[in-house]
């Protein structure tokens, strides 16, 4: 599998601020890669730092095996980018941005902007400063893909898109993993990123926390146990088993957290008689609450951005 | 897999045709160029007039050689700041050598300006609107991308300067009347080079800066040393202090190449052109290495305290007063020089008996051999320029809440459009109030070392700031009532278009309608005591009435234009 975005014990820091700590990612081709983080992580540092917009304190970044400082314009050329707060120039059309933006590349196949204008159902002929937030967002988006990049690399993409937009984009995304595309997308919309991604980051103050598949990252969370007996049941023999916590009683009810395998807890089950067995996977969202929730893993430092 | 994704994406695009390239979206030099051609032009041709006109004033009302030699001969007995800020004049009986020195000297001035606003704005302004990113996405290096920004810039004056070169050659060939009038295209051209150099320099010291100190202060820097070099070189000969600094001035620096005059100094044009292009490499440099953040420098903190968020007033005169205090600073420092050195000037002009007659005769009943009257001639009339920009700065920041769309999240608020208009309207005025103040704080503290009560300067500095409020009013009126995109331009413009009018109106003897639209030839001599009450009214009245027809425009029209 061929890595197209690395990052090895990648660090900023703004003076005093903290950007990131140590982030090391590994993004291979054809994939669809979430980095999820809440506001002020350290997603949007990570990102331009593989875009050569800032500079890292430390570490390295390569992009399609170049080092992202040695020779960015060769990255550029393949890559399709969308920041996440980002404004153009009023005056320009929509067309005219999205052309600009081709022409800076060289020229693009205008059967494909036609259509992705189509598909996102922009009204290229207005001037950008006369757009809404979402119409301005497909203007980004539209730039971004237009010359049908190798690697996406996306910022809180569907931000202001309305769901219709937002189902179309998501298609554009899958049909780019099936010719072979990378997508690098940045968002804290937990669902958008459980319906889209194959893998997952979670990067907290900095630090990559977690990173794996989505369903690997949901496996690891703890799975909710509801177990219903025909009789009451002691609680104490449950919470005795490695991996389960929360343990609480409720007349002939049991209900439990239960982390890594969850056979130990059925065996036990099976002892006495049960009526009924429910075991819910945690979805995306609660594993990264869940993760949130838990004590600063490392001593607190006021972030940049 | 991925040379395959790529070798498709290569196969379908069409590349932009030269003509996109060089004039229009086709590169990143094209739209820079683009988005500077209407400025450009419209320079050119306004400057190519300018030059028209005056050249057929010199020719019809100066059409005979003893004419020209009598004015020549009057216009250079003056002492020299008696003649404005334009240098030594050269050869100014003959047509080149005339337009030359009153026109052509003050020239760079105000194009600098539009110089260092482009050049500062340039990489900044990119950054500033949030652009920045996306336009580095794109497969074009740092380097470059800041290259063929500067180069669509270096393009756009280039236009500017042809236009007037053909406005000198039209003004050459249709008035020269008289021998030695006739000026050749070598001289034109060579005289283009120097014009279109000055015009850069403090764009370029802008340029270098913007990377590290944001436009903010690159724009400070830079009209500091716009303004720094003329005042220096213009005043060179009757402030000691400014002839110690004249080789600073790149004003001063090339004082002899006046080719118009037939006079060359090519070495010291090489000079400054080295100088411009090494300040331009650096700004370059600096661009392609800095990470691609908003520096936080440049601009004066305030002390955070709750005043400021109260409501529009006290927001907008907060967000002001930085820039109030720093363009007063600056005021206040330049009259503090002047000031102090008036007993300089008493003494030398004193010494010459015939010109201590003249200036009787050209200021009867009014001292002017004194620290007041070097204040009003070396310091109030060309302070008005500065006053001007100050007001359309001020003006241009109050009509950002409309365009960047915080007008729309304020309104959104229980506040009226007509509160909010007055409110932020007001705070403009205050802003220029305490420019005025910082300002009469440096001329006063300077005149105390020559006299006694320097207080009674006050209402001198005073009926300057008004000047500056007049200008503001007239600006917020069209923001208000029109758009606010329009609100400093147009008082910016009118600034420097008064400032021009008197500079060659009286001279060329242009008719009494045009001239006295200068609505700084209305304020009297007001730092020597004397007012003009008609002027006064006027100015009180632009002020008062810009800000509540800026009021009555909000309220009425669509917001967000």
């Amino acid at each position: 599998m061929t890595a197209i975005i690395q990052a090895e014990k990648l660090t900023k820091s703004y003076g005093p601020f903290r950007g990131i700590v140590d982030v090391d990612l590994e993004v291979n081709q054809g994939e669809i890669f979430g980095f999820l983080g809440p506001n002020g992580a350290g997603k949007t540092t990570t990102i331009r730092i593989l875009l050569d917009l800032i500079r890292p304190t430390s570490g390295r970044a390569r992009v399609f095996g170049i080092d992202a400082a040695d020779d960015p314009v060769q990255i550029h050329r393949r890559l399709g980018y969308l920041p996440g707060e980002w404004n153009l120039y009023d005056r320009l059309t929509g067309m005219e941005t999205i052309t600009y933006f081709a022409n800076l590349r060289g020229g693009v196949d205008r059967k494909y902007v036609e259509e992705l204008v189509q598909r996102l159902d922009l009204d290229p002929s207005r001037r950008f400063r006369e757009y809404s937030k979402g119409n301005k967002q497909k203007v980004g988006l539209i730039c971004a893909l237009q010359h049908r990049p190798e690697l996406l690399i996306l910022d809180e993409p569907t931000s202001g898109l309305d769901p219709l937009v937002q189902q179309t984009f998501n298609e554009l995304l899958f049909e780019g993993r099936a010719a072979g595309r990378t997508v690098f997308l940045s968002s804290h919309i937990i669902s958008e990123v459980e319906r889209t991604c194959d893998r997952v980051a979670i990067i907290r103050e900095g630090r990559i926390v977690r990173l794996d598949t989505v369903e690997g990252v949901r496996s690891l969370a703890a799975h909710e146990v509801e177990l219903r007996f025909a009789e009451p049941v002691a609680a104490a023999p449950f919470a005795a088993i490695e991996g389960v916590t929360h343990v609480t009683e409720e007349g002939r009810t049991l209900r439990m957290l239960v982390t890594g395998p969850i056979a130990p807890v059925v065996r036990l089950a099976g002892q006495y008689d049960l009526v009924d067995f429910v075991s819910r996977e945690p979805s995306l969202e609660e594993v990264f609450l869940a993760e949130y929730e838990t004590v600063p893993a490392t001593p607190s430092t006021p972030s940049a951005r | 897999m991925s040379s395959a994704l790529a070798t498709t994406a290569v196969l379908d695009r069409v590349p932009p045709s030269l003509r996109a390239r060089v004039l229009g979206l086709g590169s990143v030099f094209g739209k820079a160029f683009r988005d500077s051609r209407r400025t450009a032009i419209g320079l050119g041709v306004v400057f190519a007039l300018v030059m028209l006109v005056t050249a057929s004033q010199v020719a019809t009302q100066f059409a005979t050689i003893e004419e020209r030699v009598q004015v020549a001969v009057q216009l250079q007995a003056l002492p020299a700041i008696f003649q404005g800020m334009l240098g030594e004049p050269i050869h100014i009986e003959l047509m080149g050598g005339f337009l030359s020195w009153r026109v052509l000297n003050f020239l760079p001035v105000m194009l600098g300006i539009w110089s260092i606003v482009a050049l500062s704005g340039t990489l900044a302004g990119e950054l500033g609107r949030g652009s920045m990113d996306m336009l580095a996405s794109a497969p074009v290096s740092r380097a470059r991308l800041a290259v063929q920004k500067l180069a669509g810039y270096l393009a756009a004056l280039g236009v500017t300067t042809l236009i007037l070169v053909l406005g000198l050659v039209a003004a050459f060939a249709a008035f020269s009347v008289l021998p030695g009038d006739s000026v050749g295209l070598g001289a034109i051209a060579a005289h283009a080079v120097w014009i279109y150099l000055t015009i850069l320099v403090p764009g370029a010291v802008a340029f270098a800066l913007a990377p590290i100190t944001g436009r903010n202060g690159a724009l400070g820097v830079g009209a500091i040393v716009l303004f720094g070099s003329f005042v220096i070189n213009g005043f060179a000969s009757s402030v000691s202090v400014f002839e110690t600094l004249r080789p600073l001035s790149y004003f001063g620096l090339t004082a002899e190449h006046r080719p118009l005059a037939d006079r060359y100094d090519w070495g010291s044009v090489g000079a400054l052109a080295v100088i411009t292009a090494a300040l331009l490499a650096l700004g370059v440099l600096a661009f392609a290495r800095r990470d691609l953040l908003q520096p936080s420098s440049g601009r004066l903190r305030l002390p955070s305290i709750g005043l400021w968020l109260r409501e529009p007033f006290t927001r907008a005169f907060g967000e002001r007063l930085p820039s109030a205090i720093v363009w007063g600073l600056g005021l206040g420092l330049f009259g503090l020089v002047i000031a102090t050195s008036a007993d300089q000037f008493v003494a030398s002009m004193g010494a010459i008996p015939q010109v201590t007659q003249m200036i009787k005769q050209i200021f009867p009943g009014q001292d002017i051999l004194s620290t007041g009257g070097f204040l009003q001639l070396a310091f109030f009339s060309e302070a008005i320029i500065v006053v001007g920009l100050a007001a359309g700065g001020f003006v241009g920041g109050w009509a950002s809440d409309e365009a960047d769309r915080r007008l729309e999240l304020i309104l959104g608020a229980p506040v009226s459009r007509a509160r909010w208009a007055l409110r932020s309207a007001t705070a403009v005025m205050g802003a220029i109030a305490v420019m005025t103040a910082v300002m009469a704080v440096g001329v006063v503290i300077g005149a105390a070392t020559q006299v006694g009560n320097a207080l009674n300067l006050l209402p001198g500095m005073a009926v300057l700031g008004l000047y500056g409020m007049a200008l503001a009013g007239i600006g917020l009126a069209v923001g208000g009532l029109i758009r606010p995109s329009l609100a400093a331009p147009v008082t910016i413009i009118l600034g420097l278009a008064f400032y021009l009018i008197d500079l060659i109106g009286s001279i060329l003897d242009l008719p009494d309608f045009i001239v006295d639209l200068a609505l700084n030839r209305h304020l009297g001599r007001p730092i020597l005591g004397s007012y003009d009450d008609v002027g006064i009214v006027v100015s009180v009245a632009l002020a008062v009435g810009g800000v509540i027809l800026c009021a009555v425009g909000v309220r009425r029209r669509d917001i967000g234009r």
